[in-house]
């Protein structure tokens, strides 16, 4: 068996000093591919702008058609593709190491099918009520996350009993969603792209929604950053080293679940990125939280907006919903990690 | 004087009684070795004593005050608990995990980075482990591996070390290698250490004094030489063994058969 330490010592396994190195190049090079994904983002589009166009309006805001596209179509939806890519990759970094599991993600605490529930009621049942639908996925992403994590309970938390309850109770709620799909299969088209999960007309509003999520996540995640650590230990010897591991465990479960739960009741139900972004950072970047965590939203921030940019450029002027580009890319990409792991 | 005082305590897994009424006393400095057949509640002891697992009834109390009064940092600056075969990440160098032995010193808000450097530097001489510092943790043999986790364990400055099976799944050098550490930690540093350990050899060896563990409750208690005899080791192994004196003076023993009941 080729382990799991060759990869390591192949992709960051130099020592001391060195390690740092590799770490802060790593940085560097996710942070260069989020600028790329926040600049195309702003740049293309099914419009022709040119950049200097682009930068004049940024510079001085004008009452022109550029202008309104630029400052409240173009920059609003790169703000919430990159914060969204934030949210979901945090949720699902933090998710991995308090479950101990590598497949965790957002879907696990039942953030997706409680959404996923919640959204699909109100546009296919309440459709004239659809100004609600971002707090309503909001309490149905919780609501899910809260449920799965009290059956689960039983004198404290075991992560595998929480990932068997989620799988559990995101059946149940599925079953919901489809139940009512097929009910009402007239009005299923805005729930199918809800489903999928997409930027497409997302503006200011939603932005001020998510932001303050993103900001409080990412400080609450980074301070949690070595209990991230420890918690990689196994219970019993985070316990011994001064952790109160089940407190810790709610409090980061809670924080992920907000991350997520924000993220997702504004674009629908994004796949893929809580998986396959902290993975994809964590084999560059290693398993040490104070490095993965900012590896991992800079990551989430290049893949959401390069993705986004992808899916309204490739068959301009349709536009495809983002979730359908990643999970595209997303899946190979997973088994390819896969293959490489296992 | 005792450092670590077992009062009465009964602790149950899943409804089912592990340890009933158990009293025990650790004496400051000893080594003290806990041993009986799979499932009689040795590794519940050591986690119970550890905080990690609560008791039903009865309390633990470490230098007179009960466990559950300190917080969860100060309990792991006075005893620290290897479990059996603990896992890390595959990135993880010697230096990190000792380095993660000094958390219960640490919060956000505060901390001594310098302190924390001397203590992991004193910490890998002790176990000798400063020339594999920068080495993945995965990479080390056995031995040096459980030398890593002991050298974490010692970056929290215990007065106690608790240690569940510690010398399993290596071969009879690194087993010597990690035992004598671990002696020699104990008379160097004043160290209290309280293990599981399957090898009766070693507790002959290693241990001043034993528990003996049958069913859920200590049955023999004292020094080590004289609690291992024919009896015992029908009673609660069922074996019979030869019990002879080794070149360096101390007993052996060599199991001979299965006693029949």
């Amino acid at each position: 068996m080729k382990s799991n330490a060759d990869d390591m010592v192949g992709a960051a396994g130099h020592y001391g000093i060195s390690r740092n190195i590799w770490r802060g190049g790593v940085l560097v090079f996710f942070a260069f591919l989020a600028s790329c994904g926040l600049f195309l983002s702003l740049t293309q589009g099914t419009m022709n702008i040119s950049i200097i166009d682009i930068i004049n309006i940024l510079q001085s805001p004008i009452n022109s058609s550029n202008s309104q596209i630029i400052w409240n179509i173009r920059m609003p939806r790169t703000i919430v593709g990159a914060l969204v890519g934030v949210n979901l990759a945090l949720s699902g970094a933090i998710l991995q190491a308090i479950m101990r599991n590598p497949l965790a993600d957002p879907h696990i605490i039942g953030i997706s099918s409680g959404a996923g529930l919640a959204g699909v009621t109100i546009m296919i049942l309440f459709p004239a009520m659809e100004y609600l639908i971002t707090p309503v996925a909001f309490v149905g992403a919780m609501g899910a996350a809260v449920c799965i994590y009290i059956i689960a309970w039983k004198n404290g938390i075991k992560p595998v009993r929480v990932i068997l309850a989620g799988v559990a109770v995101s059946a149940f709620l599925g079953s919901g969603i489809s139940g009512l799909m097929i009910f009402y299969s007239d009005r299923v088209h805005g729930a199918l792209l809800w489903m999928v999960g997409g930027l497409a007309a997302r503006s200011w509003p939603q932005v001020t929604i998510i932001w303050p999520y993103a900001l409080v996540g990412f400080i609450l995640a980074l301070l949690g950053a070595q209990y991230l650590n420890i918690l990689q230990l196994g219970d019993e010897m985070a316990s011994g080293l001064g952790i109160n591991v089940e407190a810790v465990r709610i409090a980061l479960t809670a924080v992920a679940a907000l991350l997520a739960a924000s993220a997702v009741s504004v674009v629908g139900l994004l796949g893929f990125v809580g998986l396959i972004v902290p993975h994809a950072a964590r084999l560059l970047i290693g398993s040490d939280y104070r490095f993965l965590l900012p590896a991992s939203a800079l990551l989430g921030i290049g893949v959401v907006t390069l993705s986004d940019t992808f899916a309204r450029v490739i068959f301009s002027p349709i536009e495809l919903p983002v979730g359908i580009i990643m999970a595209f890319i997303g899946a190979p990409f997973f088994l390819f990690l896969l293959r490489r792991e296992l | 004087m005792n450092i670590l005082d077992i009062k009465n305590i009964t602790v149950e897994l899943s409804d089912k009684v592990i340890l009933r009424n158990m009293n025990l006393s650790i004496v400051n400095g000893e080594v003290l070795s806990i041993i009986g057949p799979n499932g009689c509640g040795k590794s519940t002891l050591l986690k119970t004593i550890a905080r990690v697992i609560r008791c039903k009834s009865g309390s633990v109390e470490f230098e007179g005050t009960n466990v559950q009064s300190f917080s969860h940092r100060q309990f792991a600056q006075r005893l620290a608990i290897l479990t059996q075969d603990p896992e890390a990440p595959p990135d993880l160098t010697v230096y990190d995990l000792v380095k993660l032995g000094r958390f219960p010193y640490r919060s956000w808000y505060s901390g001594n980075a310098k302190e924390d450097e001397e203590q992991v530097a004193w910490a890998l001489a002790q176990t000798g482990m400063e020339q594999m510092k920068e080495r993945l943790l995965v990479t080390l043999s056995g031995g040096e591996r459980q030398r890593a986790w002991i050298a974490m364990a010692l970056a929290q400055r215990p007065k106690v070390l608790l240690l569940d099976e510690p010398t399993t799944y290596l071969d009879i050098c690194h087993q010597l290698e990690v035992m004598q550490l671990l002696r020699k930690l104990n008379r160097e540093l004043g160290l209290t250490v309280v293990m599981v350990l399957h090898d009766l050899n070693h507790t002959l060896q290693y241990s001043q004094r034993i528990a003996v563990i049958k069913a859920g409750e200590i049955i023999r208690v004292g020094e080590t030489q004289e609690v291992i005899n024919d009896t015992l080791l029908k009673d609660v192994f069922r074996v019979k063994a030869d019990i002879f004196m080794a070149s360096n003076g101390m007993q052996a023993i060599l199991p001979i058969d299965l006693i029949k009941l």
